[in-house]
């Protein structure tokens, strides 16, 4: 979602080439958004009046399909289609950018769409629950007026959408004030996919108050709606491992430690609910379900678009502890079955995790990366665990906890993972460190130059045996190119020495950069980044303005990753604007964890009472 | 996490980039605040029209 940036000279290149359908495609979106608007309203105000019926018929058409009131069957169904679609546009943006490089201008990245239409078709399906019922929805629903409820799940999926939608506006002006962040965990960024990620706990939600507002003997539908609900909980547990993204690549900017604890907190969250809720299996059925749908995403995006592949956690070590755990008495006990089952995930299942990930992906997790990773894995499973029950709680309607003890949990949790995450973003860049980098053609046809590396780091010992990486990057070289994607984790030849072991690309647009990143030292060393105009930069890097040379040599001391990653970065501005900008974003995200506490807590507080009440209740298990 | 300023004048091309995207945000931002707003308004003339009729509106009925 890192948009279109120009230096003056593209843009007047583009006014007079390619502007002018950029310019086009704004207008026609604008105007298609503007029609879309007033077909919403006119549609709401038309059905609010009972003067058209066809919106009628076609939710009921999907109510009497699955088994559900119209305004969840047809809302839930807009919603996976929409959010379906934002996954796709999303991994596929992600991917263009590290094959690509920055875009040619915002709608040239054909991604942006689908991500546009699925966060608007997210919000609108929330909009739909919001207008369709004509009586009230469940004992929970929201009075709009004397005759209008909505459901706690409608609202909060509008506003999850409306919150990331809210990213777009924000992001540009990040993007203005800030330069270009070309990392997923810029604060607008998080607030997009967070936004999208929570969003799949809100159509639980409406979910559970259609249930319960239908009769005990007409729930129970076939295989199909058992798929739709495993693929709810798979939808939360792939919602929430949006943050992870980078390390699905092997480009994470941040340290590997943060991946674990991530994991930990993402399956611990999906799959204690589906646990509690759809029975025995439910969270190996949901985590396959996951699976399924990261597998086809990453299949059509890599393989088949050829951009950069990514991988994505299986889940399936943390499902295997839940259910282990399930099948202990400690199910009956909601908490302490959260709370045991986020210890398990963050420490066997994390384990049963890490096998997959030393499999596939480009970083596998070091022996010595495990104290802190669990030191940060551990209390934020627990906090999530709990929360993740509170969320079971609701959904099999079971009396929560009082309201202090369940707002202190979600607020613990939040500041636990606050500090954890806190934690995670240390580190320290070497100060006399230097990397001596000895560069060999190996290739060069058409000016495609391809060299083998040499790195002797000085002091020796400055890097341990055991590092997260010690790699080198080449990325944002075209797709045309290897997909515009190079991850080499170097050989370690002797202390301090290191050597490629597959050619490294120093030509065209491709960004070629030492890393190293061992405990909380993270830094790197430039080889070659092309003069960028567009950003007014010269070509930097040991091999800049070298390229003709056979044998290039070069000695720098590390930096800071972000100095070079970020190149697009600005930071010609107060300090202070930086926090401020962050504060606003995390008071946005703050709003967005609240309501969703809030609206667990509405439902919760409205269940039909056990014992008054005994024989209307519904079945909590579809 | 600190960062080092790098002394790079980049705040010339700036202005023109945001442009761009801005108009990127607003198709996708507007409608969906509009939307919002023509909900809230429709609730807050309600309830300045009937709550004074009906103060003891009962919770559990629609109609």
């Amino acid at each position: 979602m890192q948009d279109g940036e120009f230096a003056n000279v593209t843009v007047l290149a583009a006014s007079s080439e390619g502007g002018g359908a950029a310019l086009n495609q704004v207008i026609g979106l604008s105007v298609a958004a503007a029609v879309v608007f007033a077909a919403l309203v006119w549609i709401g105000y038309l059905h609010r009046n009972r003067r058209i019926t066809w919106l009628v018929r076609l939710s009921e058409a999907f109510g009497r399909r699955f088994k559900r009131p119209p305004w969840v069957a047809l809302p839930v169904a807009m919603f996976i289609a929409t959010i379906v679609c934002a996954l796709f546009g999303f991994i596929w943006d992600v991917s263009l950018h590290i094959g690509n490089g920055r875009d040619p201008g915002p709608l040239a990245n054909p991604a942006h769409y689908f991500i546009l239409v699925g966060l608007f078709g997210m919000f609108v399906a929330g909009m739909v629950a919001v207008v369709l019922p004509y009586e009230k929805p469940g004992r929970a629903a929201v009075r709009i007026t004397r005759n209008w409820y909505a459901p706690v799940g409608g609202v909060l999926m509008a506003g999850c959408g409306l919150y990331a939608l809210m990213g777009f506006p924000l992001d540009d002006v990040w993007h203005r004030i800030f330069g270009q962040d070309v990392t997923l965990w810029g604060p607008t960024h998080l607030m997009m996919i967070g936004g999208a990620g929570f969003a799949t706990l809100t159509a639980l939600f409406l979910e559970h108050e259609g249930r319960q507002a239908t009769a005990p003997n007409e729930q129970a539908g076939g295989i199909g709606l058992k798929f739709v609900l495993y693929l709810g909980f798979a939808g939360v547990a792939i919602g929430m491992s949006v943050f992870q993204i980078e390390f699905d690549f092997g480009v994470s900017q941040f340290r590997l430690v943060h991946q674990p604890m991530l994991i930990a907190a993402a399956a611990t969250f999906a799959l204690v609910p589906a646990r509690m809720m759809l029975g025995r299996g439910a969270a190996i059925a949901a985590a396959l379900v996951a699976i399924g749908l990261r597998g086809a995403v990453a299949l059509t995006v890599g393989p088949i678009l050829g951009a950069p592949i990514n991988w994505f956690p299986l889940y399936l070590g943390p499902a295997f502890v839940i259910e282990i755990i399930g099948l202990t008495p400690l199910i009956k006990r909601p908490l302490l079955f959260g709370a045991v089952s986020g210890l398990g995930v963050a420490t066997v299942g994390l384990w049963l995790e890490s096998l997959w990930i030393a499999n596939v992906y480009h970083y596998p997790w070091p022996t010595s990366m495990w104290p802190e990773a669990l030191a940060m894995a551990v209390p934020v499973a627990l906090g999530v665990g709990l929360c993740a029950a509170m969320v079971g709680m609701v959904f099999t309607g079971q009396r929560l906890p009082r309201r202090a003890i369940g707002i202190g949990v979600v607020v613990a949790t939040v500041l636990i993972t606050g500090g954890a995450v806190a934690n995670g973003l240390q580190f320290n860049v070497p100060k006399d460190a230097i990397a001596a980098i000895k560069l060999t053609e190996v290739s060069n046809v058409n000016g495609h130059k391809m060299v083998q590396a040499d790195v002797r780091v000085t002091p020796p010992d400055e890097i341990s045996t055991n590092p997260e990486w010690v790699s080198i990057l080449s990325w944002q070289g075209g797709l045309a190119n290897d997909r515009g994607i190079v991850i080499d984790k170097l050989q370690r030849i002797g202390p301090g020495q290191y050597r490629s072991t597959q050619p490294i690309p120093v030509w065209g647009k491709w960004k070629t950069v030492l890393r190293v990143q061992d405990g909380k030292t993270m830094a790197g060393v430039p080889i070659f980044l092309p003069a960028d105009p567009g950003i007014n930069k010269p070509a930097e890097g040991v091999a800049a303005g070298r390229t003709d040379a056979k044998e290039i040599f070069g000695a720098r001391h590390f930096e800071p990753e972000v100095n070079i990653l970020q190149r697009e970065r600005n930071f010609n501005h107060p300090a202070w604007l930086w926090t401020v900008g962050c504060l606003i974003v995390l008071a946005c995200s703050l709003i967005l964890i609240a309501g969703l506490t809030w609206g667990a807590g509405r439902i919760n507080d409205n269940e039909t009472p056990i014992d008054a009440e005994a024989e209307d209740r519904p079945k909590v298990q579809a | 996490m600190t960062v080092q300023h790098n002394g790079a004048h980049v705040s010339a091309y700036v202005e023109v980039l945001a442009h761009h995207a801005l108009l990127l945000a607003i198709p996708a931002f507007f409608p969906a605040v509009a939307v919002v707003g023509v909900v809230i308004w429709v609730a807050v003339r309600d309830r300045r029209t009937h709550d004074d009729a009906n103060t003891a509106e009962r919770n559990g009925d629609p109609e």
